[in-house]
């Protein structure tokens, strides 16, 4: 029995030598080999700092202060994004939004404002009901306001400082800032109200391929038909459902700086924003140009809601033919009577 | 003319953070604004290393590059220094900045972040040497007063040299020659085969 | 005319309400920042 015991202790034993000296042998990777510690085993060698600065990562640590966003010791991401923002950006925007103005103007010159063939008849018919224009025209102010303000962000520096001074420009830039962030609400809720009253008229077909061939009637003279809704039209839409819903996402991200995303996510958000916004202004142009001096009888569509026939005839001939078949007080002329009065 | 310049000595630094106190209280930064912090890389193991950070004064600087109001201006000294005035609280710099010295009083950027707050190398900023106003918005102007910032001169074991970059290069060089090895400065493993872990 | 009017009015005064609902959201730094142990 004593033996027994004896027997058990000694294995008990050279286990708990075995398991003493397996979580010593670890802390080997410290000591030199005449047994010393070598306190710098482990620290971050220089090579290895300058590889994670070079592939474009950050070095990090630990700070006892509660803004963890401090704990980034060197972060050269924003080197790229400082390129991106006053270099980059500045040639997309300027090509963009130059480049569509002297592309319009050209036009204008070349093709001239597409004229009603048959004239004005004087009958009208309502194209947009009040909320329709209601909606529309709060979107497009809050958006001209948006891409003025936002537009001083990125070339105000260059080219309106210059010309008003620091101290004006630094008041206008405030207050443009604060625009630019308050109105972003109104015009998202127009955003999501276009998307929502509007997106039955606009999912393409068969007819807008047809269109597009035709030249749409800008390119040519063509009256290729349409629906309510012309391709150039739908491809409108969804540059400012799409063009607007992400850059509401990006804005508000930049509105809630780290409270989703990190550093790098900050500086994609702002990228992302200010590329699509510059995009968005140029589609904005030429929609502003067609709509407005672009076309003859297309104004007043937004502008007090009917057109005359015969916009709509050479326009909008299927949506004419729909229109003309509903009964409602859509229509400001009685259709004739189905079947003759007994 | 001195260019000016930071250099944390990290072999040094033991994370006391009296550089932080010193500079929070010298300038009355207010709770929530870091001008200055400590970073400590690979805490609690072997070789763990701490540096003091603040803003790094760059040549270039890229918060000056993207300020839309250019409120960014460098001094003789080539000490970066802004204007609260003309500051609209965009939060552009942070973005731009490598060392996220660019501090901001409120957390949304609803309108403005308020003004921003940064390192100033105890020089103050635009409005006249030694005013309350001076004071009030950007803290001590230490510079003007032919001192150094007070942080490097609290430093308790002289880690952080803050002031001429000629001089702070020349004691560091002192000090890099008699450890006998890099402190992992770069170029030192490239030059000398050496690495602080050999 | 009066449904552009309708909609600036519209703008602004969606504009001034999410102003103050977001000036109650904003939270100052020494306020974000400051743990149990601050006495501000």
């Amino acid at each position: 029995m004593a033996r027994l015991f004896a027997q058990a202790r000694f294995i008990i034993g050279a286990l708990v030598f075995v398991l003493a000296l397996a979580v010593a042998l670890p802390a080997s990777a410290q000591r030199n080999s005449d047994g010393s510690v070598n306190p710098t085993a482990s620290s971050v060698k220089e090579q290895q700092l300058l590889g994670t600065l070079q592939r474009g990562g950050s070095i990090n640590g630990r700070v006892s202060i509660p803004d963890q966003k401090s704990a980034n010791l060197i972060h050269p991401g924003g080197r790229d994004w400082r390129h991106f923002h006053e270099v980059t950006l500045r040639w997309i925007g300027g090509i963009a939004v130059l480049g569509m103005l002297i592309v319009l103007v050209a036009f204008y010159l070349i093709r001239g404002q597409v004229k009603l063939e048959s004239g004005y008849s004087g009958r009208r018919i309502v194209r947009f009901n009040a909320f329709e224009r209601a909606v529309h025209w709060m979107t497009a102010t809050c958006f001209i306001i948006l891409a003025i303000t936002g537009l001083n962000i990125t070339f105000g520096k260059p080219l309106l400082l210059p010309l008003i001074g620091e101290g004006a420009f630094a008041d206008w830039a405030q207050w443009a800032k604060y625009a630019h962030n308050y109105l972003s609400f109104p015009f998202a809720v127009g955003v999501f109200c276009i998307f929502l009253i509007w997106i039955a008229g606009n999912i393409p077909n068969k007819v807008d391929v047809e269109w597009v061939k035709r030249g749409g009637g800008i390119v040519g003279h063509d009256h290729p038909p349409a629906y309510r809704f012309n391709a150039g039209q739908k491809m409108i839409y969804w540059v400012v459902v799409i063009g607007g819903t992400l850059v509401a996402a990006s804005g508000y991200l930049l509105m809630f700086p780290f409270y989703v995303t990190d550093i790098q996510g900050m500086q994609l958000a702002q990228t992302v924003h200010a590329i699509i916004a510059v995009l968005f202004v140029a589609a904005m142009l030429a929609h502003i140009y067609i709509g407005t001096i672009g076309m003859e009888g297309a104004f007043e569509a937004m502008g007090e809601g009917t057109v005359d026939h015969n916009f709509a005839r050479e326009h909008h001939a299927l949506w004419l033919e729909q229109e003309m078949a509903r009964t409602g007080p859509n229509e400001s002329q009685r259709q004739p009577m189905a079947t003759p009065a007994e | 003319m001195a260019r000016m310049k930071f250099l944390c000595d990290a072999d040094r630094c033991i994370e006391c953070n009296a550089c932080v106190t010193a500079c929070k209280n010298e300038h009355e930064v207010p709770w929530g604004i870091n001008r200055r912090r400590v970073v400590t890389i690979n805490d609690g193991k072997p070789g763990e290393r701490s540096i003091s950070m603040a803003c790094m004064h760059c040549t270039d600087a890229p918060c000056a590059a993207v300020c839309p109001v250019n409120c960014f201006y460098t001094t003789a000294d080539a000490v970066v220094l802004h204007s609260k005035d003309l500051c609209i609280g965009c939060g552009y710099c942070f973005y731009a900045c490598p060392f996220g010295a660019p501090q901001y009083p409120k957390v949304g950027n609803f309108g403005s972040r308020g003004k921003m707050d940064k390192c100033t190398f105890c020089a103050g900023g635009p409005e006249a040497d030694g005013t309350q106003a001076e004071y009030e918005k950007y803290g001590s102007n230490r510079l003007a007063e032919g001192k150094l910032p007070l942080c490097a001169e609290m430093c308790s074991t002289k880690s952080l040299l803050a002031g001429d970059g000629d001089i702070v290069a020349q004691i560091y060089k002192e000090r890099v020659t008699r450890r006998g090895y890099g402190s992992g400065a770069w170029g030192w493993q490239t030059a000398y085969r050496e690495t602080i872990a050999s | 005319m009066k449904s552009f009017l309708l909609a600036c009015m519209a703008a602004v005064i969606i504009a001034t309400a999410a102003g103050f609902a977001l000036s109650t959201v904003q939270k100052p730094a020494d306020a974000a920042y400051s743990t149990t142990g601050v006495r501000l």
